[in-house]
């Protein structure tokens, strides 16, 4: 038909907002491509898992990784706001500052409290705990490091993991709890590292479901865990006694205290060389990066703690042994916060200070970023913006 | 499809996608999600063309976006301003209009057809597409009602319908609104 519909009408405007000016087609490939590569990674880290205990404890801090990487961009069309993660109660943020995604909460002994995530996961801290937020928009998780977690998740919004280093733990709607507990007298013969008389540490994963079913993810295989039941997964550690030799740098492994000197330069070397293949860099390329590279997870250290790279694992550069000056100045604040006989004056004036030492923080990681910035190209550029070492 | 592959194939189809999507009526922010959405899409599934076949990637990746939208539509995420029905009309209209042609040729045209409007109806299409005034001001500015406005900016887009049409086909008859040959 010739006749000049609405429909067509209303693609003229499409047109002519274009024509004139004011609605010019973004060019998104490198975002696109980056995401990709981010889906992809994090296809790859979360694929069928085997029945090895130590390779699967790898692949779930790689998962944990994939998982934060995720995290960091994306966002829904709805264009409704989110809700951001709250905490209420006594625990401190690791780093200070606001409680954003990658960040780790930990309560003292003694100590609780509770977390929302996403406005529908509703978490409680035990004593003694540490968690790091990993998850994204509506798809929230946290990372147990020690202690446990009580979790309720409200029906029909989002998914919601807890992933610890023995095993994942997913839900869409339900109350369960997940507890970290350390054996270090326990002993198993059929543990490869016991070695004879060497001491070991067990560590149980303890998960407790109140209402529906949540599916345990373990080195094991999967399975469903209903209410009113309870399932521990058990996973031998290496015995600290354990000889040097034995050690060798493992792509996403974990960050612990390493046996040796020369076991941490060996993982540090092993980790950049990972760092490098992943942003495609040339000899001359990485020459120029990596000392700016260095700096920005050194500050991205002080700042937000543990710096996770997805495909490379952990990557930490010795540091200072000094406080930083933000972390000298909340102490100080907590102290004079403390005390009953502290003024209102005083504890203004200790507040003015940590401000004062963040926002030089700020500036000086700012301002690594974007010496690391120039010396990359478009594409370097965005994969180092999905490992969060730029903004 | 490597990340080099996968790159062109966005460098050449993203803007008529996005083109695409905004006439369906989605907002921009929403409708760089789609885009992103639907070549993602393509990159992890195995069932699509073949790299170098355009017609059928720009058909492919229109229908991806067009169902994304209607499962966010259904979800209750307000992605388009109407109803399904409205989007589907609206797909009908580029089809029937671009095809599988990236609209590229129909806005040079359109540039070439504004430069020959009469000075009156282009300053109308200025404070409209280009100042995005309102329609209470484009009537004090030339001194109309708002209906007026309404219906200067209708007639002048139909015109320009028109003249597109009759650049990219020029043996066709003049009453065809801008429908592919």
């Amino acid at each position: 038909m010739n006749e000049y519909r609405d429909e067509h009408d209303q693609l003229m405007e499409t047109l002519l907002n274009e024509a004139a000016g004011g609605d010019t087609p973004p060019d998104l490939a490198e975002r696109i491509v980056a995401r990709a590569m981010a889906r992809e990674s994090t296809a790859t880290m979360l694929a069928p898992r085997t029945i090895k205990p130590f390779w699967r404890r790898t692949a779930l801090w790689a998962a944990a990784a994939a998982v934060i990487l995720v995290a960091g961009g994306v966002a829904l069309w709805s264009g409704k706001s989110y809700p951001g993660p709250t905490i209420d109660g006594q625990a401190i943020i690791a780093g200070g500052g606001s409680l954003d995604r990658g960040k780790e909460v930990a309560t003292a002994t003694g100590q609780s409290a509770k977390l929302t995530l996403g406005g529908y996961c509703h978490i409680e801290l035990a004593e003694d705990t540490t968690v790091q937020l990993t998850g994204g928009v509506k798809d929230e998780s946290i990372y147990l490091k020690n202690g446990e977690v009580t979790c309720k998740v409200d029906h029909q919004i989002g998914g919601f993991s807890v992933h610890t280093e023995l095993g994942d733990v997913h839900v869409t709607g339900t109350e369960f709890s997940v507890k970290l507990v350390d054996d270090v007298n326990a002993t198993n013969p059929k543990n490869p590292f016991s070695q004879g008389e060497n001491p070991m540490t067990t560590r149980k994963m303890v998960v407790a479901v109140i209402t529906g079913t949540v599916i345990l993810s373990s080195p094991w295989g999967q399975t469903p865990v209903s209410a009113g039941e309870t399932q521990v997964i058990v996973v031998p550690q290496e015995p600290t006694t354990k000889p040097a030799k034995q050690w060798t740098p493992v792509p996403g492994a974990s960050f612990g205290a390493f046996p040796t000197t020369q076991a941490a330069a060996d993982y540090l070397t092993k980790a950049e060389e990972l760092l490098k293949k992943e942003l495609n860099a040339t000899d001359e390329q990485w020459t120029a990066m990596q000392p700016k590279i260095k700096k920005v997870i050194q500050l991205t250290t002080a700042t937000r703690g543990i710096t996770w790279i997805p495909k490379v694992g952990v990557l930490n550069y010795p540091t200072e042994k000094k406080a930083s000056e933000t972390a000298t100045a909340m102490k100080a604040l907590s102290k004079v916060a403390g005390e009953a006989a502290s003024s209102d004056a005083d504890v203004a004036a200790k507040v003015k200070d940590v401000q004062d030492a963040q926002a030089k923080s700020k500036l000086e990681f700012e301002k690594a970023q974007d010496e690391l910035r120039a010396v990359t190209t478009p594409l370097q550029e965005a994969k180092l913006i999905e490992m969060r070492l730029l903004d | 499809m490597d990340s080099r592959e996968f790159e062109g194939l966005i460098h050449e189809h993203q803007a008529a996608l996005y083109r695409y999507v905004r006439h369906l009526g989605a907002e921009r922010s929403a409708a760089q999600d789609l885009v992103q959405e639907s070549f993602l899409r393509a990159f992890k599934t195995a069932a699509v063309p073949d790299l170098g076949q355009t017609a059928a990637w720009r058909a492919w990746l229109r229908t991806t976006a067009r169902n994304l939208m209607l499962a966010e539509h259904r979800r209750g995420v307000k992605v388009i301003a109407s109803s399904e029905q409205m989007l589907e009309l609206a797909d009908a209209a580029w089809v029937d209009v671009i095809g599988d042609r990236d609209g590229e040729e129909h806005l040079a045209a359109l540039r070439e057809c504004l430069d020959s409007l009469p000075a009156r109806q282009r300053e109308a299409i200025d404070q409209r597409y280009r100042r995005n005034a309102s329609r209470s001001a484009m009537a004090s500015e030339l001194n109309l009602s708002e209906d007026g406005v309404k219906m200067l900016l209708r007639r002048v887009r139909e015109a320009l319908a028109k003249c597109v049409e009759s650049k990219l086909n020029p043996r066709a008859e003049t009453e065809p609104m801008l429908r592919k040959s």
